[in-house]
C-alpha cells in the first residue's frame, strides 16, 4: 500500500520544475511593479519637490513683488520699468509717438508676431491722426474730461480703438509674458492701465489633407499647428451647445494652451475628471508636441502599446466625441489625442464608416488579417522551417529544401538579416527627401532582395515572408499602432527561433495576457473582446449597418447611451 | 545615480538573455531529407549492402525485410539546375536496407545518408504480397502507426512483384510516392480503384479482425499500374490471394463506393456497347431466419449511353434504350454473381462491408456471429437485383 503511493510521488526534478514555475511568475510580477512604481510614479513624485527647493527659491521672491507690482501711470516710470525686463531681446520693439492729443504713448510689440496691419492702421492711425475729430465730436458730458485732455481707459476703448480684442494687463509680470507671446502693449501717458491689443499672428501654414492618415474618401481637412484654427474646426462640425472645450496651461517653463474637448452631455463625467486630473499633474518645463502629453498621461509606461490615439483628423476626433470619448489638443501639434483608446480603434479607419458596411467590414477584417501578418509571418516563417517541416505541404518541402540549399543561416538569423534591413530602409525612407524615398524604397526593396537570394545569403521564401509583412503593416492605419508591431514582431521572432510554433504561441499568449490586463483610462484595452460585451461587436470586427448601431459603445458608459435622439 | 546603475544593470541582463536563447533543439529545414515512399519486400540484401556488409557493416540481425525508403528532394549542383530538365536525372532516391526492425531500419539510414529523415510526409506504404504472405501485417506496420511523425492519411497498397519496382518511375521529373498518392484520387474516373485505404482506418480494420482488402499494384518497365486488389484474411492478417480488376468493380458496387466510371457489354451482334455510371445507390438488407442469415443488394444507378458501336441503333428510340438497359444490368449482374463468388467460394473472407450491415442492423445477432464471420459469411445466402437507368445519352443522337 505505502509503496504504491510512492511510487506514485515524482522525483525531486519535478518538484524543482513546479517551484521554478511557481516562482518565475512571481519574480516577473515584482520585477515588472518595480520598474512600473520606478518609472511611472518618478514624474508626479520625485520632480515637484526637487523643483520648489531648487528653482522657485531665487525666481519665487522676485515673482511675488512683481506680481505686486502694478503700473503707476506714469509713462517714464513704466516704460523703464518695462524696459528693464525685455529690452534686451532683439526682436522686441518700442514704438513711441505722441497723440494727437500731445500725449505720450508707445507700443512695444514682437517682430514677426504682432498684428501688423491692426496695430498700424486700426490703432495709431486713430490715436494719432483721427484724435481731433474724435475728442470733438463726443457730447457734452465727456467734455470736461477732453478739455482736461484726459482720456480714460474706457474713452480709449469705447470710441478711439475700434478692434475686438482688447485686454487690459494688471501687473508686469503677465505683460511681459502676453507681449513675449505676439499681443502688442499700449502704455499711454496718464493711464493706469496698460492696454493688450490683438493677438499672435505670427505665420501659419494653411489647412491641408493630412499626411499621416490619408483617406480616398472623407473630408480632406487635418488639424494645423495652430489651436485655435483646431478648435475651430472641431466647433465647425455642426451646431452642437454639448461641446465643450476647456483650457488648461501646460509646461512650467514655457507655458502652452492645451485643449480638452468633449461632449458635456455624452462623456462619462468619472472619465472627464481623471482626464482633467492627469493633465493637471502634468509636470515638465516644457511640451513640444502632444506625444509628450500622451506619455505623460498613459496608464502604463512599460507597455509597448499606445494608450492614447493620436490623429491629425478633426472627423475622426468628433466620432470619438461622439462615442463618448475625450479629445486632447495642444498647441504647436496637429495631433489630437482621443482617449481612451482601445486596440480596434488603432486598426480602424473611418473610411470603413464613409463606405457601405459591407465593404467596410470586409476592409476591417483585412486590416485585422494583416495585423496577424505583420507581428507573426516572419515567427511562423521561422517556426516552420526550423521545427516543424512536417506542416508544410509535401510539394513546398521539397521546394524549399531546394531554394534553402546554399542558404548559410538558420532562419532566425536570416529572417533577422532581411527584417533589420527592412527596418532600416522604412527609417531612410522617412527621413529622405520626397522624391528620393520612393526610389529608395524600390532600390532597397526589390534590389537588396534579390541580390541577397542570387548571392545566397537569403531564401527567396523568406523574401516572399518579408515583402508581405511590410505590406501588411502599412495596411494598419495608425502608424504609433505600426510601429509597435514592428518591434514586437521581432520579439515573437525570437521566441519562435527558441520553441518554434510553441514559442510562438506562448509569444501569443503572453501578449494577450498584457493586452487584456492593460487599460486605457480605465477602458479595457481588447474591449469589446474583454471583457465581452456583445452589444460593441457591431462596430469591432464587423462593421454593421447604421440601423443597427443605434447605441454608443457600452465601455464607454455615456451619460446618453442613445445615438438617435 | 545609484538607481540609473540599477536600471543599466537590469537593461544588461536582459540583453544577456536574450543572448542565451540562441537556437537550440532545432533543425533547419534544409538538413533534412523528406521521406515520401516506403517499400518493404521480403528480406533480401542488395548487392550494395552485401559488398558494404563485407567491407565490415554487420550487426546482430534477421534478414526478413527489405525496406525502400524513397526520399526527397535530390539535390543538385547549381550547373545542373541551370541546364535544366532535359537531363533525366530522377528527382528521388531510393535506399535500400535489410534487416527486422523497421524501426532499427529507419535508423539505419543515418548511417548511410548524412541529412536525416522526417516521417511527415510519407505519403504510401506499399508491401509486397509476398511479404504479407510471410509475415503478419499488423507486426510490418507497428512502427509505422506507432510513429508520431507518420501521419494517418499514409496510404497502403499491396504489390504483386517486389514493392521496391513500384518506387521506381522511368518517368523523369515524376516522383514514384507522389504518383500512386494522387491515382487513387482518380476513383471518380474509374471504378476498378479503391477507396484508399489509409493507416488509420487500417489499423482499425486490423484490430477488429475483419478481413479487406488492399489495391494492388503491377509494375512494368518503369510504369506501375493499379490492378485489382489483394485480400487479407483477418484472423491471420496476411495476404491470401488477389481478386482481378473486374472483382474489385463487382465489390465496389456492393460496397456503393461507386464514384464513376463504366460499364462496357457487348450486345446481341457483338458490338461494344457502354455505359457511363452518372451516380450509383447501394443498399443491403439483412434478413436473419433462426441460424441463416441472408442479404439482398440492391442496386440503382443513373447514367448515360455513352458509346455503341452498333450505328444501325437510335437512341433517341425508346425500346432501343430499354434494351441497352438490359444488357448493361446483364453484365452487372454477372460480375456481381462472380465477386461474390469468388469471395464466398474461394476465399471465405467478407470483404464487401456484409459485416457492417449486419452490426447496425441486428446488432444482437452480429455479437454472436461476429468471431467466426468469415465463415459464416460463406455460409449465408446473397440475393441482388440492378437497377440501371440510361437517362440520356449525351450530345449526339448518332
Amino acid at each position: 500500500m505505502w509503496k504504491t503511493i510512492v511510487s506514485y510521488i515524482p522525483d525531486g526534478i519535478v518538484f524543482v520544475q513546479a517551484l521554478v514555475i511557481l516562482i518565475v511568475p512571481i519574480i516577473i510580477y515584482f520585477t515588472s511593479k518595480w520598474l512600473q512604481s520606478a518609472l511611472g510614479t518618478r514624474p508626479s513624485e520625485d520632480t515637484p519637490t526637487e523643483n520648489k527647493s531648487e528653482e522657485n527659491t531665487p525666481e519665487n521672491g522676485k515673482a511675488e513683488t512683481e506680481a505686486t507690482l502694478s503700473f503707476t501711470g506714469k509713462y517714464e516710470a513704466d516704460l523703464a520699468s518695462i524696459k528693464k525686463k525685455i529690452a534686451k531681446n532683439c526682436d522686441v520693439h518700442f514704438r513711441e509717438f505722441t497723440m494727437a492729443t500731445g500725449k505720450k504713448a508707445a507700443i512695444i510689440y514682437v517682430e514677426g508676431l504682432y498684428d501688423k496691419e491692426l496695430i498700424e492702421v486700426q490703432v495709431m492711425k486713430s490715436l494719432m491722426f483721427d484724435d481731433a475729430e474724435e475728442t470733438e465730436k463726443p457730447s457734452d458730458d465727456t467734455k470736461k474730461s477732453s478739455d482736461d485732455t484726459k482720456i480714460t481707459k474706457t474713452y480709449l476703448m469705447n470710441k478711439m480703438l475700434p478692434i475686438s480684442e482688447i485686454r487690459e494687463a494688471l501687473n508686469l509680470q503677465e505683460l511681459i509674458s502676453d507681449i513675449l507671446v505676439g499681443s502688442t502693449a499700449m502704455l499711454i501717458d496718464g493711464i493706469v492701465e496698460v492696454l493688450l491689443l490683438g493677438s499672435a499672428t505670427g505665420k501659419t501654414r494653411s489647412i491641408e489633407e493630412p499626411l499621416s492618415e490619408g483617406l480616398l474618401r472623407g473630408p480632406r481637412v487635418g488639424f494645423t499647428e495652430i489651436l485655435s484654427d483646431n478648435t475651430a474646426v472641431l466647433r465647425r462640425h455642426g451646431k452642437n451647445e454639448s461641446l465643450e472645450m476647456i483650457k488648461f496651461q501646460v509646461g512650467t517653463r514655457a507655458k502652452k494652451d492645451l485643449v480638452v474637448a468633449y461632449m458635456n452631455d455624452i462623456v462619462n463625467s468619472e472619465l472627464l475628471e481623471e482626464v482633467k486630473r492627469r493633465i493637471e499633474a502634468i509636470n515638465m518645463d516644457y511640451l513640444p508636441e502632444s506625444g509628450y502629453v500622451e506619455q505623460l498621461i498613459e496608464d502604463n509606461t512599460l507597455s509597448p502599446f499606445q494608450q492614447a490615439q493620436n490623429t491629425e483628423r478633426p472627423d475622426r476626433v468628433i466620432n470619438s466625441l461622439l462615442e463618448g470619448r475625450v479629445a486632447i489638443l495642444l498647441d504647436g501639434s496637429p495631433f489630437a489625442l482621443i482617449v481612451p483608446v482601445t486596440f480596434s480603434m488603432l486598426l480602424q479607419s473611418p473610411e470603413d464608416y464613409y463606405e457601405r458596411w459591407i465593404p467596410g467590414t470586409l476592409l476591417r477584417m483585412l486590416r485585422f488579417l494583416a495585423t496577424f501578418f505583420a507581428l507573426f509571418a516572419p515567427a511562423l516563417y521561422i517556426s516552420f522551417i526550423s521545427y516543424h517541416p512536417g506542416l508544410i505541404p509535401t510539394k513546398l518541402v521539397m521546394s524549399i529544401i531546394d531554394a534553402r540549399q546554399g542558404v548559410p543561416f538558420p532562419s532566425l538569423i536570416e529572417a533577422l538579416i532581411m527584417e533589420t534591413s527592412i527596418e532600416i530602409l522604412r527609417e531612410a525612407g522617412v527621413r529622405l527627401p520626397k522624391p528620393i524615398g520612393p526610389a529608395m524604397g524600390i532600390v532597397g526593396g526589390l534590389i537588396i532582395g534579390d541580390a541577397a537570394v542570387n548571392a545566397g545569403l537569403v531564401s527567396p521564401f523568406l523574401v516572399i515572408v518579408v515583402a508581405v509583412t511590410a505590406i501588411s503593416s502599412f495596411a494598419i492605419p495608425s502608424y504609433s499602432a505600426g510601429i509597435t508591431l514592428r518591434l514586437l514582431r521581432f520579439l515573437a521572432m525570437f521566441s519562435a527561433a527558441v520553441l518554434g510554433a510553441y514559442g510562438t504561441i506562448l509569444f501569443f499568449l503572453l501578449l494577450f495576457s498584457h493586452l487584456v490586463k492593460l487599460k486605457s483610462f480605465g477602458v479595457p484595452y481588447i474591449s469589446p473582446a474583454v471583457p465581452y460585451r456583445l452589444d460593441d461587436w457591431k462596430d469591432f470586427i464587423f462593421r454593421l449597418p447604421f440601423k443597427v448601431m443605434k447605441r454608443r459603445p457600452l465601455m464607454m458608459k455615456t451619460k446618453d447611451s442613445d445615438r438617435k435622439k | 545615480m545609484d538607481s540609473m546603475k540599477r536600471y543599466f544593470l537590469f537593461a544588461l541582463s536582459i540583453l544577456f538573455v536574450l543572448c542565451l536563447t540562441g537556437c537550440w533543439g532545432n533543425r533547419e529545414i534544409e538538413d533534412l531529407s523528406v521521406n515520401v515512399g516506403l517499400a518493404l519486400d521480403v528480406g533480401e540484401e542488395s548487392e550494395l549492402e552485401q559488398e558494404l556488409a563485407k567491407e565490415g557493416d554487420s550487426y546482430p540481425k534477421k534478414n526478413l525485410i527489405t525496406a525502400t525508403l524513397q526520399t526527397v528532394p535530390v539535390l543538385k549542383g547549381k550547373s545542373e539546375k541551370q541546364s535544366g530538365s532535359s537531363k533525366s536525372s530522377p528527382m528521388y532516391l531510393n535506399t535500400e536496407e535489410t534487416g527486422d526492425s523497421i524501426f532499427q531500419l529507419y535508423r539505419q539510414f543515418s548511417l548511410r545518408r548524412y541529412r536525416p529523415i522526417i516521417g511527415h510526409h510519407l505519403k504510401v506504404i506499399v508491401i509486397s504480397s509476398e511479404l504479407s504472405r510471410k509475415m503478419d501485417l499488423n507486426k510490418l506496420l507497428k512502427f509505422i502507426s506507432r510513429d508520431n511523425d507518420i501521419r494517418p492519411s499514409c496510404l497502403i497498397l499491396i504489390s504483386k512483384e517486389k514493392a521496391s519496382e513500384a518506387l521506381i518511375s522511368s518517368q523523369s521529373g515524376d516522383i514514384p510516392s507522389f504518383h500512386l498518392r494522387s491515382m487513387v484520387e482518380n476513383q471518380f474516373r474509374n471504378n476498378k480503384i479503391l477507396a484508399p485505404m489509409i493507416l488509420t482506418k487500417l489499423d482499425g480494420i486490423m484490430n477488429s479482425g475483419s478481413s479487406f482488402i488492399l489495391q494492388n499494384l503491377v509494375s512494368a518497365k518503369g510504369e506501375v499500374e493499379f490492378a485489382g486488389a489483394g485480400v487479407i484474411k483477418g484472423k491471420i492478417n496476411k495476404w491470401i490471394g488477389t481478386l482481378n480488376e473486374h472483382e474489385v468493380e463487382g465489390l465496389n458496387w456492393i460496397r456503393g463506393e461507386i464514384e464513376g466510371g463504366v460499364i462496357k457489354t457487348y450486345d446481341k451482334s457483338g458490338e461494344v456497347l457502354a455505359y457511363e455510371i452518372k451516380s450509383a445507390k447501394t443498399k443491403i438488407k439483412t434478413k436473419v431466419q433462426g441460424n441463416d442469415i441472408s442479404f439482398h443488394v440492391s442496386i440503382e444507378s443513373d447514367g448515360r449511353l455513352i458509346e455503341n458501336w452498333d450505328t444501325s441503333q437510335v437512341p433517341t428510340d425508346d425500346k432501343f434504350l430499354k434494351e441497352a438497359e438490359g444488357y448493361f444490368e446483364e453484365e452487372l449482374k454477372e460480375m456481381l454473381h462472380k465477386t461474390i463468388h469468388k469471395i464466398q467460394e474461394v476465399y471465405h473472407v467478407d470483404v464487401g462491408g456484409f459485416n457492417n450491415k449486419l452490426r447496425i442492423q441486428h446488432p444482437k445477432v452480429w455479437k454472436k456471429v461476429k468471431k467466426e464471420w468469415d465463415e459464416t459469411f460463406s455460409q449465408s445466402d446473397i440475393t441482388y437485383d440492378v437497377k440501371l437507368n440510361i437517362t440520356d445519352y449525351g450530345s449526339s443522337t448518332k
